[in-house]
């Protein structure tokens, strides 16, 4: 029987009833509906602190900033309203090209370089006959856990000009170079994207590596006595059934790529002369530095367009394999 | 699920687990949040928090603290430390989102124009107004918008020689004899034939490195704003001093602010002298602290055997009270303290080398004390030996951008200095709109 509204029901469990169905006790009236029963209704109210969260602190946000974006609004007096006058503006400066070509050269370059020696690292970290197996698998992973300004500073020592560990190396072997590393335009945005590299291989070769050991080592056993040569064996065997953890790889590193912004701001601020300006230090600067809140909230939602069409295309070109 | 096994845990168990687990969560939660809150407040305190940075957070830790709660046994203070760029940034984002300022923060002087034109602080003019006649017109000016004062303004970062006396004893160099740039660059020259530099420029200059360039335009009296916040047209000295700075570099120990190389430089006799402001001498201090004794102090050199005897600046500091705060009056206090009285600042130079904006501290006898790290020097008879001129500093995050990437252009042999200057000249125009 579908539940009655309580309105409808006498207030004084005690009245006469009325007509062949009898009231029920208010109390009784109120418990859950039949067909919204306890058991049904528990794992929404057990998820529902992640969807409130995720509202009020993802939802929220960027549906309020898509309203900050058509503003001129600086964070301190009253936002007013400038329809797309801040997309315009973005489109028409220069400096924001090159922002989005500093990080999209240094997302593909970061990504090629990382993942292919992911792999390497991963492939050699799975092979049986490598000594102290354990402790390379700690050390690559070490990069990741060290703090930002730690590295940064141990890589200001290893790049400065002057005295720089990478200077007195080129100078040991005789060379007679002395390479701005962070104050050559040409060589800044290659400098960082190394660093990144250091940083970020550890953590995805562990990934790699958890998808090599899932793939059958019959698989292997049989080709070997087919007569496949390793590298037959790399490339039909374990390259596609790696393809679902290189799909997620890939496209997570992109996204942390395309959001480069740690590194470039310790090391270089952007510079010089915005050879390593990315599109998030772009935003930074606008938004915080130089009060530009609503001009902020456009370059943001331009970046997360440029993510998302770059992560589609890395899912497009994956394929369907990845859900297989 | 079985109740006769005692291994399970039923829903109900579950959900009271749940329950006691929240409770206990949210009670340390509010504990902490609260706890010494309610504890000063018991022992009928003030909390006042405070966000600063180095040496001004060295200071208020070692000096201010003390003798400020002496003199207001009321007020507890809180200090958070961090980095000025990140208290900036982290500052305007509190104002953005109406929350989570603290009741006093220090703010760099130069980057103030980005609030004071903009509001979000308490409007201070009534309280400071009877201080102008006691505070450096510099340091009183930077503070002033439409009118208006919004922070107390405790210091000015002037410029002077720091050097390393080996050095210069080694090669003959008397450090009396050089008075004008002319001079420094002689005695620049004749290190560089034993591979030394004489001075440190900070390349590439981006954003921060431009001051570097600004602490030598201003000791020349220049200026890149008018004092009504305008953009000075066909800026001749502007140029001269690009040009002057570019010829230097053939002297200069070329490395990015603060970067370790140039302390190792300093420490292994390569870097004759630090050309820098005044509390830059902590930094020296704490990353050359085997120069000690060793190094010497010197005023700026002059533009000429006649020219006015100046230095430039690096901007200095303010102590707001965003309007957010809920301890207004207890605020006030500490800028005042901070700023306007003698025992603040002469804390604020014992604890990070802060010459103070306010006059009566400078007859303080505790400002005279010879530094040993400079061989005995008093550093206040270098600093009173240079004046300092005016400097507007508007929207300057942003100046000093456009300003440094054209320094490094130049720089980098892609423009002449004159057309560096122009270019930066018309997007400072074009980009400020002023």
């Amino acid at each position: 029987m579908p539940p009655q509204p309580v309105g409808s029901l006498p207030v004084n469990a005690s009245s006469p009833p009325s007509g062949p169905t009898q009231a029920k006790p208010l109390a009784v009236a109120l418990r859950w509906p039949k067909r919204w029963n306890q058991k049904q209704c528990a794992p929404y109210v057990f998820i529902a602190p992640f969807f409130v969260m995720f509202v009020v602190f993802w939802v929220g946000p960027i549906v309020t900033s898509i309203g900050i974006s058509l503003t001129n609004w600086d964070g301190i007096q009253a936002p007013r309203f400038v329809a797309l006058a801040n997309y315009r503006r973005l489109f028409s400066s220069p400096e924001f090209y090159v922002a989005v070509q500093n990080t999209l050269v240094a997302a593909v370059v970061y990504d090629v370089l990382m993942v292919t020696l992911a792999i390497g690292v991963a492939m050699l970290l799975d092979w049986r006959h490598l000594p102290w197996r354990h402790f390379f698998r700690a050390s690559f992973f070490v990069p990741v856990t060290m703090s930002l300004a730690v590295v940064a500073l141990v890589f200001q020592l290893i790049y400065a000009k002057e005295g720089g560990l990478l200077n007195q190396l080129i100078q040991t072997v005789g060379l007679p170079y002395k390479v701005d590393w962070l104050g050559d335009t040409r060589i800044a945005l290659w400098s960082i994207v190394a660093l990144r590299v250091w940083r970020a291989t550890g953590y995805y070769a562990i990934i790699v590596l958890a998808g090599l050991q899932n793939i059958p080592k019959e698989l292997y056993e049989v080709a070997d006595v087919d007569g496949a040569t390793p590298w037959q064996s790399f490339y039909w065997i374990t390259l596609p059934l790696l393809k679902p953890i290189m799909a997620f790889v890939v496209v997570t590193s992109s996204i942390w790529a395309l959001q480069l912004f740690d590194e470039p701001w310790i090391l270089t601020k952007g510079g010089p002369i915005n050879a390593t300006l990315t599109m998030v230090i772009h935003l930074y600067q606008h938004s915080f530095q130089f009060g530009e809140l609503g001009f902020g909230a456009a370059i943001a939602y331009v970046l997360t367009m440029i993510i998302a069409v770059f992560s589609f295309l890395q899912l497009k070109l994956f394929g369907s394999d990845i859900s297989k | 699920m079985s109740r006769e096994n005692g291994s399970h845990v039923t829903r109900r168990q579950f959900l009271r687990l749940t329950a006691a687990l929240g409770a206990f969560g949210g009670a340390q939660s509010l504990l902490s949040a609260y706890g010494p809150t309610a504890a000063a407040q018991q022992a009928g305190k003030e909390k006042l928090s405070i966000w600063a940075w180095g040496e001004a957070a060295i200071g208020i830790k070692d000096s201010v603290e003390r003798s400020f709660e002496g003199k207001y046994p009321n007020i507890d203070l809180e200090l958070t430390e961090m980095g000025p760029w990140d208290l900036m940034d982290k500052l305007y984002a509190s104002l953005a989102s109406g929350s989570g300022a603290p009741d006093v923060s220090e703010v760099v002087r130069r980057m103030f124009s980005k609030y004071g034109e903009r509001g979000g602080m308490v409007d201070l003019t009534d309280r400071i107004a009877k201080y102008k006649n006691d505070v450096l017109p510099t340091a009183w000016m930077q503070a002033e918008f439409a009118g208006k004062i919004w922070g107390g303004m405790p210091d000015v970062l002037p410029g002077w020689v720091m050097y390393n006396r080996e050095v210069f004893d080694k090669y003959g160099i008397k450090a009396s004899e050089i008075v004008t740039w002319d001079d420094f660059i002689a005695a620049g020259k004749e290190l560089k034939k034993a591979g030394i530099s004489i001075l440190h420029t900070s390349v590439p200059a981006g954003t921060w490195g431009t001051n570097h360039w600004n602490l030598f335009f201003n000791s020349r009296r220049g200026n890149v704003f008018t004092p009504e916040g305008k953009v000075i047209r066909n800026n001749e000295l502007a140029k001269l001093m690009f040009r002057w700075y570019y010829e230097i570099q053939d002297l200069a120990f070329q490395t990015p602010v603060n970067d370790p190389s140039t302390w190792v430089a300093l420490k292994q006799g390569r870097l004759a002298t630090y050309t820098w402001n005044v509390p830059g001498a902590i930094v020296v201090k704490k990353q050359a602290p085997e120069l000690s004794g060793k190094m010497g102090i010197m005023p700026w050199p002059l533009w000429g055997k006649s020219a006015p005897k100046d230095t430039g600046q690096w901007g200095g500091t303010l102590w707001v009270i965003p309007k957010q705060s809920k301890h207004q009056e207890a605020a006030w206090q500490l800028v005042e303290f901070l700023s306007f009285t003698v025992e603040g600042a002469t804390a604020m130079w014992k604890g990070g080398m802060f010459p103070p904006a306010y006059l009566p501290a400078l007859k303080s006898p505790s400002l005279n004390e010879p530094d040993p790290y400079f061989g005995g020097a008093k550093p206040f008879d270098v600093i009173n030996a240079r004046t300092i001129p005016n400097y507007y500093f508007f929207d300057w995050q942003r100046t000093e951008k456009i300003i440094g990437d054209e320094i490094d252009t130049m720089l980098k042999g892609r423009k002449a200095p004159e057309k560096a200057w122009e270019d930066a000249e018309a997007k400072l125009i074009a980009d400020l709109g002023r």
